[in-house]
């Protein structure tokens, strides 16, 4: 009986104890689990009701912010209802891309008190605005999710216009080519270009500091022409008041120019790179693409098993037998080329490729010379595989009256 | 055992019984949850409801656009939102339930102008044929393909009623839609975007066009990506375009806008005969504000990357149909992958390896034309630095490509030859520009040594390094590969840890755990 009595008294000491416990933890607490929908607070069907109200709205504006840049803002929600309000963040799918982070002070809101939300943002990507949210839950039923957003604009130190990646296209002729380029910043009033580096060393380059007429112009770039003096000031005071888009604020011009004349035939990739002072080891990075033409077309369309590429000055055989080998014969135009020249095979990769020039005197055209162009991949050769990666490369010369050095690729599968 | 200890030990054991009872009967968060859906199991009741109340006998439109290249959820994080494969189950439990979806996408369907983004666009474009989508715009990054490639991707269909397709259907590719673009200066080519298309389906007769803003173009013909494009100003070619669609029976009339928000609003204003319509130039996340009214026009945004899918319900043909709208967050909590889609990604991965195009891309030079020498030499000298990248996922970055992340193992499709994941997961690319540098990686049997995201994609290419190291050039050589802290912070980490990729990214948390000695 005393046994009893005492296992009694226990338990129901340890009851209270821990359902004591248990309703302290959820006055002040929510368990919400992130990855479990089923832990998220939810609207009581019956009521009493909680009211949740934003105290100065749901949205802030940060203003301008740099990349790499980080800041918080705090909101307020007040419990204007008669229930507790029952609050849960950062559960899975909370926040949009997870960019903001929305921290709670406490998850249970008794009526006529507020908690405090705060909302960070860390600038990770460049971009001119953004606009991101938090959400919380909630067991309002009136406003069971409550988006916060956030927005404002990312001033960039280093800005390349018109773009960061540039193409003059197909260089067919000899004539160098300039291309004008802008360099800013939108955060620094002022800053030194230190050096303006070309790996390759086949671009030449010069610079200027934009003036501050250039300046507004190129703010005002995407809605008016850089003569249009009256339209740049309307659209740049347009700016200034909106404060939605950052304005630059020092700047350089620079001119590269590519001689064509330097540039080996086919698609080709330079970089510039462009040092300054804005930070420590600080540069950034333009790139020019084009294409030299290899002053060599073939005319495929009339011949069987092989086609010409002259974007990638590539000239493709096909599938074929290693054992039996190939041989195509194509008409071959060169292009400009004046005075007595003779055309003669440089190179060739791989070494066991044979190629052979017939010159067709008949072929009208002044500047141009047409010949028949005879490939020969020799029958017992071990079988290769020559694509994209791994072309096959023909290095012609023409001497006499024009001198130059050409090349075009070839393609084929050897099996 | 002593016998008064016997009470005790049975009271501590009926305690925790009593506790563990008590827990398992409690209650999910909340005052008063409702229990699981029995017709759905796949969701949780808490999830947030998806198209609650809506009647399944109207018109319902799934919209979308600005997809920018984000095949999958935003970034290569498996908590985003978005991805073709999710917005193709947003389909399948919709028309599950009874709707009849009618989807349209405003165009910008990648990114890059580069032999992977004419892939990928095909392949968006075929899956969004699976997706039975009626018609898709054009944006200013699909025209930067150009113009040849985009014939190529047209039909030929002329404006004419068609039976409205359900996803599931036979697929076909979807017409594209381009009012005032203009190919090759010539209106009737085959395969050219076409003006306006007509679409039926619960008792409307959809009329949809799309325009391109000139203004988004700008940037693009500056730098020759847009040849033998010309784009019209829309008020010259859209009151034909709406006068041809009422005269051929339409109730509803819909505009895709690939056009700055501000700009669609303008449009609505001034072509009030539109119904709809579907801006492109909002937020990526289009949480307020949205949609807009303009008279009686419905402007709104779906968002950006594809995070969200926009359906609107339109109730019966009248003067003034009621108009609903819910933009649904592509989460993973309410969508799930659909096969489809991942044999789409499939595929395309499978392609992205037999072209194989990482390799074939031009590299950059680097700056002084540095030479990358893999991570194992830096490890001969740094050998306390590289006991502890070993141990980092920067070390196993390559394999993830190839087996997934944890988790994620059962339906992944190994991207390995896919630049766009290359570019972080190797040593020797520039992660933002997703380009090669000249003796970066190139693929597993020939760069085995810049496996992984190595040494020298935060301390730049080490040849240099070694070569001062061996002339004795001390301090030279540390500044050679010198990254501060402050570096790493602003720039270094946030070229691969960016918003989409890496939305978790804290450099106060993340970088200790790759912290290393400087020096033996």
């Amino acid at each position: 009986m005393r046994i009893i009595a005492v296992i009694l008294i226990f338990v129901i000491a340890f009851g209270a104890l821990f359902l004591g416990v248990k309703a302290w933890r959820e006055s002040t607490t929510v368990m919400v689990r992130p990855d479990d929908p089923s832990s998220l607070p939810s609207p009581s069907k019956n009521g009493p009701h909680p009211k949740a109200v934003v105290v100065g709205g749901t949205e802030y504006d940060f203003g301008i912010m740099e990349q790499g840049q980080e800041s918080e803002h705090i909101f307020t929600i007040r419990n204007d209802g008669e229930a507790p309000l029952r609050l849960a963040a950062n559960y899975k799918g909370a926040n949009t891309c997870e960019c903001t982070v929305g921290k709670l002070a406490k998850n249970i809101v008794e009526p006529g008190q507020t908690v405090q939300v705060t909302v960070a943002w860390g600038v990770k990507k460049p971009a001119i605005g953004f606009a991101h949210s938090a959400r919380i839950r909630t067991n309002d039923p009136e406003l069971v999710t409550i988006p916060f957003l956030i927005k404002g604009v990312i001033g960039r130190r280093a800005v390349i216009k018109p773009s960061p990646n540039w193409s003059v296209g197909r260089l067919e002729g000899d004539a160098t080519v300039d291309v004008e380029l802008t360099v800013h910043s939108e955060i620094s009033d002022s800053f030194k270009l230190l050096k303006i580096e070309n790996p390759s060393g086949l671009l030449v380059t010069r610079s200027q500091a934009l003036s501050a007429e250039e300046l507004e112009a190129l703010a005002a770039v995407a809605s008016a022409a850089p003569d249009d003096k009256e339209k740049i000031a309307k659209v740049t005071a347009r700016l200034r008041a909106g404060n939605n888009r950052p304005l630059p604020k020092a700047g350089y011009k620079i001119t590269a120019t590519v001689d064509p004349q330097k540039m080996a035939a086919g698609p080709f990739l330079e970089t510039l790179i462009i040092h300054t002072d804005l930070s420590e080891d600080h540069k950034i990075s333009f790139r020019l693409s084009g294409n030299r033409s290899g002053m060599i077309e073939f005319m495929t369309e009339t011949t069987l098993g092989t086609e010409w590429n002259s974007e990638k000055l590539l000239l493709k055989l096909g599938s074929f037998s290693a054992a039996k080998g190939k041989s195509v014969r194509v008409p071959m135009l060169i292009k400009n080329v004046v005075g007595d020249s003779t055309i003669q095979v440089k190179s060739t990769k791989p070494k066991f490729l044979k190629v052979e020039f017939e010159r067709d005197e008949n072929f009208p055209a002044k500047k141009n010379r047409r010949y028949w162009m005879t490939l020969t991949v020799p029958k017992g050769q071990p079988p290769v595989v020559m694509t994209n990666r791994h072309r096959g490369i023909v290095t012609l010369e023409l001497d006499g009256g024009t001198k130059r050095s050409m090349r075009f690729f070839v393609g084929f599968v050897s099996r | 055992m002593p016998r008064r200890a016997i009470p005790l030990l049975v009271s501590l054991a009926l305690a925790v019984g009593l506790a563990a009872w008590y827990q398992s009967t409690r209650r999910p968060a909340g005052n008063d949850p409702p229990g699981p859906d029995p017709a759905n199991p796949g969701l949780q009741a808490e999830a947030e409801p998806l198209l609650e109340d809506w009647p399944h006998d109207q018109l319902t439109l799934v919209l979308s656009g600005e997809q920018h290249g984000y095949l999958e959820p935003c970034g290569c994080s498996e908590t985003q939102s978005g991805g073709y494969s999710r917005r193709a189950d947003l389909l399948r439990q919709m028309t599950k339930r009874g709707f009849q979806p009618v989807a349209l996408d405003l165009g910008g369907l990648v990114r890059r102008r580069r032999e992977q983004s004419r892939l990928k666009y095909q392949t968006m474009l075929a899956a969004l044929g699976e997706m039975a989508y009626v018609a898709v715009g054009v944006g200013p990054e699909d025209l930067a393909l150009g113009a040849d490639f985009l014939l190529s991707q047209g039909t030929s269909e002329e404006t004419h009623h068609v039976e409205q397709s359900r996803p599931g259907s036979e697929s076909t590719r979807p017409p594209l839609l381009g009012a005032n673009v203009r190919l090759f200066d010539s209106d009737d080519l085959p395969g050219a975007p076409i003006a306006s298309r007509l679409v039926q389906s619960n008792r409307h007769t959809i009329g949809i066009t799309a325009i391109l803003d000139p203004v988004l173009g700008k940037s693009l013909e500056a730098v020759g990506a847009l040849d033998d494009v010309t784009i019209r100003p829309p008020e010259d070619v859209l009151p034909a375009v709406i006068d041809s669609l009422i005269e051929q029976g339409a109730t509803f009339l819909i505009l895709l806008s690939h056009a700055p928000l501000e700009n669609s609003m303008d449009l609505a204003r001034r072509f009030p005969r539109f119904n709809l319509v579907l801006s492109a130039g909002g937020p990526e996340d289009p949480l307020t504000d949205n949609p807009r009214q303009v008279g009686n026009t419905t402007v709104l945004s779906v968002g950006q990357k594809g995070k969200y899918a926009g359906v609107v319900g339109i109730g019966p043909p009248g003067t003034r149909p009621k108009i609903r709208f819910e933009l649904v967050n592509l989460d993973d909590q309410r969508f799930t992958d659909h096969p489809k889609m991942i044999q789409a990604m499939t595929t395309y991965q499978q392609t992205l390896e037999q072209l194989d195009l990482a390799a074939a891309m031009l590299p950059l030079d680097t700056s002084g034309n540095r030479r990358f020498i893999g991570s194992a030499q830096c490890g001969q000298c740094h050998t306390k630095a590289m006991a502890k990248w070993t141990t980092t996922p920067h070390a196993d970055a390559f394999e993830s490509l190839a087996r997934g992340r944890k988790g994620q193992e059962h339906n992944w499709v190994p991207r390995t030859f896919d630049a766009e994941c290359l570019a972080c997961h190797v040593t020797g690319w520039e992660p933002q520009e997703v380009l090669p540098f000249k003796s970066g990686f190139v693929d597993r049997n020939s760069s085995a040594h810049l496996l992984g995201n190595g040494c020298e994609n935060c301390h730049g290419p080490g040849d240099r390094h070694v070569e001062l190291i061996e002339a004795g050039q001390l301090k030279q050589a540390l500044l050679e590969v010198r990254v501060t802290r402050e570096q790493a912070r602003r720039k270094t980490c946030i070229a691969c840890h960016d918003l989409d990729n890496s939305p978790k990214f804290d450099f106060e948390t993340y970088w200790p755990q790759i912290a290393h000695p400087e020096r033996d």
